[in-house]
């Protein structure tokens, strides 16, 4: 018990040391970017002084113009050292103390805080969603596969997953819009107004609960087979390569030879030795697809972090690109942690004190 | 025999293995589809200024008015996308000054018709009137994108104006030109008015629809497109429903303000009366207007007060509904061109990119393996440390730092900066192997330095796994910078897919149904990423066969 305790404890350090390197990157970031947007305030500042100044008549000396230029500086916090600064901003994103936005692009409030956490849950219920869609069905297809290697849908899965793993997730969601939204109208070519809509609901009781299905039904099929249909080849292909593998080990041979049954060979044993791989590569695809889908949330305008990211880029709202990256990140690594967990309770040889890795 | 200097050897060498490898290449299906496509894409980007419009790139993002002034259509789909449909494209038509009438009468007009100042009245300006007739055919089911008329020269002095006296102060009004007549004949003989004598509409001053005739200047060039020219005038609009009912017999009392938008679309159409009854109920899309085929003539009449104008005409142009191999986006951009181009950096980024990234981890895990120990250690901590940050959001967040100054060629190093540590745990597990083999315990006995033995022993023992990786790591290099320009983060420079792919988005292509705009460049990156993939499965094959499953 001792070895998987001290597995648990090394992984924590080494996660937290990743955690410290990324947020020391983006807070220098943010610094460098929030320095020179004060500096540039404090330069209008006093370019307006000296406009004001000349209209009374009395335009300002070398010396006026840098005297004031040094005490706007001190006002704006200018004379401190970039370290100082670099602390300052470090303790505003441990605690996501980010400021206001000039409007707000997801929900009612224009704190970055309550954008960003709004955000957070709408990338999560999306995610998940598709995620669990997506395991589901790449488990299946990929076992079947397995025990048909060579087949016809082995080889148009495999050929499928080498398409979707080349094209950009984001443009099957602009070519689904285009054609299931405007083309056909199916579906809203826009999720934004999702909540509204929820809230919209006049029923009560078991009705109410109807409509909303319905609705979300109606907002998160486009996206939620957007995501899935661009994963899934390469997972399907996957599982089946995993499977294939651990088929070709003698005790399934041994198991086959005692007799049991095809289906619990397969379910039972291939599946239960197969799940720490398995369950490592669904954390990581969850990471990898959550990496490259944000755009996928701005193409359908749903209101999670790749909103955030499309609107803050077009504004130019720096603390909202900062916050999103850093949350992002801890979200990263936290799965990454679980998942390096879990494979750790879920693989015996680990357990049970072998090697770690 | 007598022994050959080892350099002829080891091409010899180099010989016969690549030929064993072609002729193992030879037998996987899909490793040579891809090889076959890649060099298809290379040989394609490489001689594009010899098949391409190289001008058309050059101007692509930085001077949107070349596209003006070459009169592309804006916004059309590709000329054989009519094949499957009932309704053909109508072509283009450029009408010569030989066929154009051109009328210049030098007559004496009131000067009130050329300014609202009352005292102008009953004064006398030796105006001329030019009558411009423009004959065309439309052969097409679909209404031709605009008509445009092609100035080469205008020359009108508007600043002498008209002088007049108010007791002892001489003051000078200004002279504003004025439409008198504006009509389009079709060919079932009705003359459907935008500006005209009688009932019609008349041309009001201080109102410069078409952006002509001229409110001032010289100039040696002027293009008028009429579409936008005439799109949303109230006067035109209540003109038209007036000739509509002269020529029809139809009252229209349904105004609408989409209709008035589309006086274009209705002129051409096949049922004026039906078409803005179209209009008027809702969205509809060019392709739904029916055009009415046959020969047309379009009268523009106006009136300058200056009797040493000059004005001759270049040439009309019936814009096409339709353009080229891909069409055109809303700018008039040739979409076959920008693919075309595109292919160029897809490849250079995409190469670029997996080759500095993957054999920079190869080497990287190589020493780290080789080593071992602490090195190895602090060498793993850095690569996972990397390898566990998220891709996209710090690459939006250093590349944003940047601003505009970002070019394609930073964007490469980023790529690569977060891109080599996977291949640097497998070569680093395989260098773990190889250390212990018996060769490399050999050489290091006879003195081999670290250096010679981690290059020259086992890095190239790791080399085919290595090309495998670079193969295969092209698509995400593409996507990845793809991406970029989608969220506006790429060089501003150049033509890439992901850039035409963010225009389409911003100008809401999915919408106005373009899909030759937004097709194309994703399916680019699919197939240019499918035939890396392809060929990286194949090497994978064929040179690492331990891995094979």
């Amino acid at each position: 018990m001792s070895s998987i305790l001290r597995i648990i404890v090394g992984k924590f350090v080494n996660t937290l040391i990743t955690l410290a390197i990324a947020t020391a990157i983006i807070t220098a970031v943010f610094s460098y970017q929030s320095l020179q947007t004060l500096q540039l305030n404090a330069e209008e500042e006093l370019q307006a002084w000296i406009l004001q100044m000349s209209r009374q008549g009395r335009p300002p000396t070398e010396e006026q113009i840098e005297l004031m230029r040094e005490s706007l500086y001190k006002q704006y916090g200018l004379d401190r050292s970039f370290m100082e600064w670099t602390f300052i901003y470090l303790r505003k994103l441990l605690f996501l103390d980010l400021g206001n936005t000039r409007t707000p692009f997801i929900g009612d409030s224009t704190l970055v805080k309550d954008q960003l956490l709004l955000a957070m849950k709408n990338t999560i219920i999306l995610f998940m969603t598709a995620l669990l869609i997506q395991t589901f069905i790449g488990l299946l297809i990929g076992l079947y596969i397995a025990t048909r290697p060579g087949g016809l849908l082995d080889k148009s899965i495999s050929l499928y997953g080498m398409v979707s793993y080349s094209l950009p997730s984001w443009w099957l969601g602009i070519l689904a819009i285009y054609y299931f939204s405007f083309k056909l109208g199916w579906f809203p070519s826009s999720l934004k107004d999702v909540y509204f809509q929820v809230s919209q609901i006049q029923a009560t009781g078991f009705e109410a609960i109807v409509e909303k299905l319905k609705l979300w039904a109606y907002y998160l099929t486009l996206p939620v087979s957007v995501i899935v249909l661009s994963s899934i080849g390469a997972w399907a292909y996957l599982v089946r390569n995993i499977v294939i593998g651990v088929m070709q080990e003698d005790f399934v041979t041994v198991t086959r030879a005692k007799g049991i049954p095809e289906r619990r060979t397969l379910y039972g044993h291939v599946l239960r030795t197969s799940s720490p791989p398995i369950v490592t590569y669904i954390a990581l695809s969850m990471v990898f697809t959550l990496g490259g889908a944000i755009i996928t949330e701005a193409v359908f305008n749903w209101p999670g972090m790749g909103l955030i990211y499309w609107a803050a880029l077009l504004q130019g709202e720096a603390p909202l690109l900062i916050g999103a990256t850093y949350i992002l990140t801890v979200l990263f690594l936290l799965v990454y942690f679980i998942t390096d967990l879990l494979y750790a309770l879920l693989d015996p040889r680990v357990r049970l004190g072998g090697a770690t890795r | 025999m007598a022994r050959q200097p080892v350099r002829y050897r080891r091409l010899r060498e180099w010989k016969r293995s690549a030929s064993w490898f072609l002729s193992e290449l030879r037998r996987s299906r899909t490793g040579m589809f891809g090889l076959v496509m890649i060099i298809v894409f290379v040989v394609a980007s490489v001689t594009f200024p010899y098949y391409g419009d190289t001008e058309v790139i050059a101007n692509w993002n930085t001077n949107l008015q070349y596209f003006k002034d070459k009169l592309y259509p804006k916004g059309v789909p590709p000329c054989w996308a009519d094949v499957f449909s009932t309704k053909k494209y109508t072509s283009s038509q450029i009408i010569l000054p030989g066929d154009i009438n051109i009328v210049r009468e030098v007559e004496v007009v009131d000067a009130s018709n050329f300014t609202t100042n009352p005292r102008a009245k009953g004064l006398n300006v030796t105006a001329v009137i030019y009558r411009i007739e423009i004959p065309f055919m439309v052969d097409g089911d679909v209404v031709p994108k605009d008509l445009i008329l092609v100035f080469d020269n205008v020359t009108y002095n508007q600043t002498k104006g008209l002088e007049i006296k108010i007791g002892p102060i001489k003051r000078n009004i200004p002279l504003v030109p004025y439409i008198s007549l504006f009509y389009f004949e079709r060919p079932d003989g009705a003359k459907l008015y935008l500006v005209g004598k009688g009932g019609y509409f008349k041309h009001k001053i201080n109102e410069n629809p078409l952006g002509w005739p001229p409110q001032s200047y010289t100039s040696n060039r002027t293009i008028v497109a009429l579409r936008s020219g005439i799109a949303g005038i109230e006067g035109f609009y209540n003109s038209l429903l007036a000739s509509i009912y002269d020529a029809y017999g139809v009252n229209i009392t349904e105004r609408s303000y989409d209709a008035a938008f589309r006086i274009m679309d209705i002129i051409f159409s096949y049922d004026p009366v039906e078409t803005h009854k179209l209009f008027a109920g809702g969205e509809t899309e060019i392709e739904d207007v029916r055009a009415l085929k046959g020969s047309y003539k379009m009268v523009l009449e106006f009136v300058i007060p200056d009797n040493k104008s000059v004005i001759s005409l270049e040439r009309a142009v019936l814009q096409a509904s339709c353009y080229g191999l891909l069409g055109t986006d809303t700018n008039g951009r040739d979409i076959w061109q920008g693919l075309l181009y595109g292919l160029r950096w897809a490849l250079i980024i995409g190469l670029l990119t997996s080759f500095l990234s993957t054999m920079f981890g190869a080497l990287y895990g190589v020493i780290g393996g080789y080593f071992g120990g602490l090195v190895d250690e602090i060498m793993l901590r850095i690569a996972q440390t990397i390898y566990a940050l998220p891709l996209l959001p710090f690459l939006i967040i250093l590349v944003w730092t940047f601003g505009k100054a970002i070019t394609v060629w930073w964007i490469i190093i980023l790529l690569v900066l977060f891109s080599w540590p996977g291949t640097s745990f497998i070569t680093r597990s395989m260098a773990l192997q190889l250390k212990e083999e018996p060769y490399v315990e050999v050489a290091r006995a006879l003195g081999a330095g670290h250096a010679r033995i981690v290059t020259l022993y086992i890095f190239p023992q790791v080399l085919p796994y290595v090309f495998a990786s670079i193969a295969l790591s092209v698509p995400g290099a593409i996507v990845a910078e793809a991406s970029l320009s989608f969220l506006g983060l790429g060089d501003v420079e150049i033509v890439t897919w992901g850039r035409m792919l963010r225009d389409a988005q911003l100008a809401q292509a999915s919408l106005s149904g373009m899909w030759w705009w937004i097709v194309p460049p994703g399916l680019g990156i699919a197939l240019v990423g499918l035939s890396f993939v392809m060929l990286g499965y194949a090497l994978d094959a064929i040179l690492n066969p331990k891995l094979r499953r």
